[in-house]
């Protein structure tokens, strides 16, 4: 259904999205973004939601946290104010615009690819939802972590259900680029 | 004998000397014979040079009539191919003109057409309003969600209550003994209803999440399928406003 070009596109946009949308956020922390083998992220409290669709596919993604003390540092350095004067509407909105850099750049990368594509506005989901995404036709999907300072922190997966078959032409660069994208470790 | 030998000496030196002057004559009469031979060649290539002057003369006078004729014959032809060109370069005119102005009048056909369709995008660029209308309808049923899960959070929290109320109603019961008998009745009844109700709820509390998550990814792909619907139009619309002024 989805060929393998497309998917590995699919996967290191995926992972250097997701890295580099933290590193814009908190440049002065440690980031590091691994591949998972299987979801971890539905052990996570609430997630970021967000889809891009295209003629032929749609692709869900989930940027999962839990709203802790780990969580509102990140937050807070990010806004420069003081975690005691975090609001919680400011932590849900802020975590909303790093899911929006965070899918946007994704579908920078993809549009290389495909054609036309569309980006929805986050919403955000709570842990009882997860396990719902199985609802959906899932013909592929990637799961990964984001560690601040060698300690996990973000979550996020994506969940692709296509409607026909996707034979996408991949440009050489952008599979070079995939090559190149990093080695995944799987825990 | 001296005599004899004189006379034949005298006879020897005549003789030599007749042999002398026939040779001499010899040598003269070949000079001459030669002379004779070459005026001889000298009048047969005289000859043969009017001859062939003759016949070229003959020859000449009979290619320029040739050449005359073909000229002549070339001249009626170019003749017939310039009038031939000619009438073509009419006909060809007519009919540039006739395209030209089919041409003028189909090209006005697609301008109209063009102008036409791009209205029709123009038009097609208020699916944003029906967008965000979508966009509205759905954070409202999103909302009616969450007061939904509230709902049955407080439902639930009900329930459990209902729950103990029930076990302390059967406890009591028993505490009253054989008065109490038919209150334990009841209060077996209350409990199982509660926690009947207990399941209800949690089933309920399921469903509601399961519709937060269709509703959620549902409305995300309409708004992100709209998105690049209308990213389209204005593509599309972009490329005919090119085409209008090329053509028009």
């Amino acid at each position: 259904m989805v060929n393998p070009e497309f998917e590995k596109v699919l996967k290191a946009s995926f992972l250097d999205g997701f890295e580099g949308a933290l590193r814009d956020c908190a440049p002065s922390m440690q980031w590091e973004c691994k591949e998972l083998r299987e979801n971890k992220g539905l052990q996570s409290e609430e997630a970021v939601v967000l889809t891009i669709s295209s003629h032929l596919f749609r692709i869900i993604y989930f940027l999962y946290f839990t709203n802790d003390a780990k969580c509102h540092e990140f937050v807070s350095s990010g806004l420069n104010i003081k975690n005691e004067n975090l609001p919680q509407s400011r932590v849900y909105d802020y975590l909303c615009e790093v899911g929006n850099s965070f899918f946007g750049a994704i579908k920078r990368t993809l549009g290389n690819t495909v054609p036309s594509l569309g980006m929805s506005t986050p919403n955000i989901l709570d842990k009882s939802c997860f396990k719902y995404v199985g609802e959906l036709k899932i013909d592929s999907d990637g799961f990964a972590v984001a560690q601040m300072n060698g300690q996990p922190l973000f979550y996020a997966s994506y969940h692709l259900s296509a409607s026909g078959e996707l034979n996408f032409e991949v440009e050489q660069a952008a599979t070079e680029e995939v090559v190149d994208a990093g080695e995944l470790e799987f825990f | 004998m001296m005599i004899t030998i004189g006379i034949l000496t005298i006879a020897v030196i005549a003789l030599a000397v007749l042999v002398y002057k026939l040779k001499s004559k010899d040598e003269e009469t070949q000079q001459q014979l030669s002379q004779l031979n070459q005026q001889i060649d000298n009048m047969v290539e005289a000859a043969t040079l009017e001859a062939a002057q003759a016949e070229l003369a003959q020859v000449s006078s009979s290619s320029r009539a040739e050449i005359d004729n073909v000229r002549n014959e070339a001249r009626v032809q170019i003749d017939e191919a310039l009038e031939a060109k000619a009438a073509l370069e009419n006909e060809l005119a007519i009919t540039l003109e006739n395209i030209n102005n089919q041409s003028n009048t189909e090209k006005a056909d697609v301008t109209d057409g063009l102008v036409r369709v791009k209205k029709d995008l123009e038009d097609l660029q208020g699916l944003l309003i029906t967008f965000e209308r979508w966009h509205e309808s759905l954070s409202q049923l999103m909302e009616h969600n969450s007061v939904m899960h509230k709902q049955n959070e407080e439902f639930f929290k009900i329930v459990k209550q209902i729950v103990i109320l029930a076990l302390n109603a059967a406890i009591e019961a028993a505490r009253a003994g054989e008065f109490g008998r038919g209150f334990a009745v009841v209060a077996d009844e209350v409990r199982s209803l509660a926690m009947r109700s207990q399941e209800l709820s949690e089933s309920y509390r399921e469903n509601l999440s399961k519709n937060d998550f269709l509703t959620t990814s549902t409305f995300q792909d309409i708004q992100a399928s709209g998105k690049m619907l209308y990213t389209e139009v204005l593509s599309t619309t972009a490329k005919v406003e090119a085409l209008i002024s090329k053509h028009g």
